[in-house]
């Protein structure tokens, strides 16, 4: 490891350890109640105490939120796909796209929770989070379709390329870069799409990480509320990272986003 | 000398009413080396496009000896317009790839031209990792694996440095020896255009229209020393006035 990574490594890292030991000193200090700050100490304890349940909710947000992921992929990349291939949909179909993103998730997810019905909670989840999680696929996908090279075109065009040539060999590669660019934030957004939902059903047939917050909350367990923000933390941040890794397996042989150095 | 191609009276007029072309009359001779030289704006990358079948003419003809199938063209573009996920290797392959064509024959072709153009031992690297000058090597490749009756060529070296410049022009004239191609080559360099053609067709511009053409009989051999002998020098010299006075020329 050369000593700038290891430096992007340390430097965040003893940031951290710093403010969780003035933290912990502070409250210690100021006997601060712990009903209002918690000490990491007592949050740490609070995730151990009740470590079975809080990884069963974590389990819960983590399924739905990679299901919706997953489901915003596919629907997302395929409209995006059939945009491609007929203007005429992408103009009818578009601005219907946007209104969905633009309607705040939390105003539909009572109307969804309706529909789907609250026995079925999980559903209306992933409904919800799929919604959020679907733009960005779209519209990354829909970009990298259409960005094509003129003169690319103009080569197939000479090799009498059929529409699925053009697609095959030169739409979809070029779309990689810019859908994988579309997933993290899509992925993020899906995580997002999970919790707000969750809190909106706001019933115990939910078991997400979500449900526990606002469970710990109504008992005053603050450091348990604590614990399950750090998880919800550290899922966002893992799904952060696997993305970036497979985006840096997927380009790292052509793409120039994933040259080393510059030269 | 047979005729490739005859262009008879071709005009363009672009959709917004710009003249691009108008009434140009040329022929290109089979096994030949015929270049379009001419400022910027005289319609030479319009004409080459429409030859390719890739921009349809506006009035006028092009005869071909014989009409062109799928391959029968290549066509190498200003930029080398690789596939930037694809090794050199698949780049080159791509008309093998497009056509369904993938025999064993069709990969010896393809290692036959990555030789041809020197660019063995690059098989597997990606376009990022070439020089300019490489690049326009895959590019040139890729156009001639196909064995197209006619290569056409669009200012292809125009972004690369004079030495990179001046060793592609010595090579392409060996490679098209070599495979016996006709070539239709684009280029506002009167150097360029002198060392490699046998015929000059100079271009006036708005609307580009065939200012004048020449033949050249190129008496020695074409290397480097050839640059520097005071017989390129009198053609180069003959080039310029022609482009000179095509500029100056009445409308």
């Amino acid at each position: 490891m050369t000593q700038d990574k290891l430096l992007t490594l340390a430097a965040p890292l003893m940031l951290g350890v710093a403010v969780l030991g003035l933290w912990e000193v502070l409250c210690r200090w100021q006997e601060v109640p712990i009903f209002v700050l918690p000490k990491p100490s007592d949050i740490f304890l609070a995730l151990l105490d009740n470590f079975g349940s809080l990884m069963v909710s974590l389990w819960a947000t983590l399924r739905v939120t990679l299901m919706a992921f997953v489901t915003a992929l596919i629907l997302g990349g395929a409209l995006a796909a059939l945009f491609s291939q007929s203007r005429l949909l992408e103009l009818m179909l578009y601005p219907y796209a946007v209104v969905l993103q633009v309607t705040p998730v939390v105003a539909i997810a009572p109307l969804i929770l309706i529909w789907v019905g609250f026995d079925r909670v999980e559903l209306a989840l992933l409904i919800l989070a799929t919604i959020v999680a679907f733009f960005p696929i779209l519209s990354s996908a829909t970009l990298g379709f259409r960005s094509i090279d003129p003169n690319q075109r103009d080569l197939f065009r000479l090799y009498q390329a059929s529409r699925w040539q053009v697609f095959r060999y030169l739409q979809f590669p070029n779309a990689l870069p810019y859908l994988l660019n579309g997933m993290k934030v899509s992925a993020g957004l899906a995580l997002i799409g999970a919790v707000v939902a969750e809190f909106v059903a706001g019933s115990g047939a939910a078991t997400g990480l979500a449900w526990r917050i606002v469970e710990a909350g109504n008992r005053l367990q603050i450091p348990k509320m604590f614990a399950a923000l750090l998880l919800l933390s550290l899922l966002g941040i893992f799904l952060f990272f696997l993305l970036t890794w497979l985006e840096h397996l997927a380009l790292r042989k052509w793409h120039e986003s994933a040259r080393n150095q510059p030269n | 000398m047979t005729a490739l191609l005859t262009i008879h009276n071709l005009s363009k007029t672009f959709e917004n009413g710009t003249a691009a072309l108008e009434a140009v009359e040329l022929s290109v001779a089979a096994g030949q080396v015929t270049t379009l030289l001419g400022a910027s704006g005289c319609g030479k990358s319009t004409l080459l496009k429409i030859v390719a079948g890739l921009l349809p003419m506006s009035a006028g003809h092009i005869d071909w000896a014989e009409t062109p199938a799928r391959g029968d063209i290549g066509f190498v573009f200003q930029e080398p317009t690789l596939l930037p996920w694809a090794t050199v290797q698949d780049n080159i392959s791509l008309p093998f790839t497009l056509s369904g064509n993938m025999a064993a024959d069709a990969a010896m072709r393809v290692r036959e031209v990555i030789d041809l153009v020197g660019l063995s031992g690059f098989e597997r690297a990606y376009p990022r990792e070439l020089s300019g000058g490489m690049k326009m090597r895959v590019s040139l490749a890729r156009a001639l694996v196909s064995k197209p009756k006619v290569l056409l060529m669009d200012e292809p070296f125009a972004a690369l440095d004079e030495i990179t410049r001046a060793k592609l022009n010595t090579d392409l004239l060996q490679i098209c020896a070599q495979e016996n191609v006709t070539v239709l080559f684009v280029t506002h360099s009167v150097q360029e255009s002198v060392f490699l053609s046998d015929t000059i067709f100079v271009m006036k511009p708005r609307p580009g229209r065939v200012f004048a053409h020449f033949a050249l009989s190129h008496e020695s051999q074409r290397d480097e020393a050839y640059r520097l002998s005071p017989e390129f020098g009198d053609k180069v010299r003959e080039a310029s006035l022609s482009l000179k006075a095509s500029m100056e020329a009445a409308p």
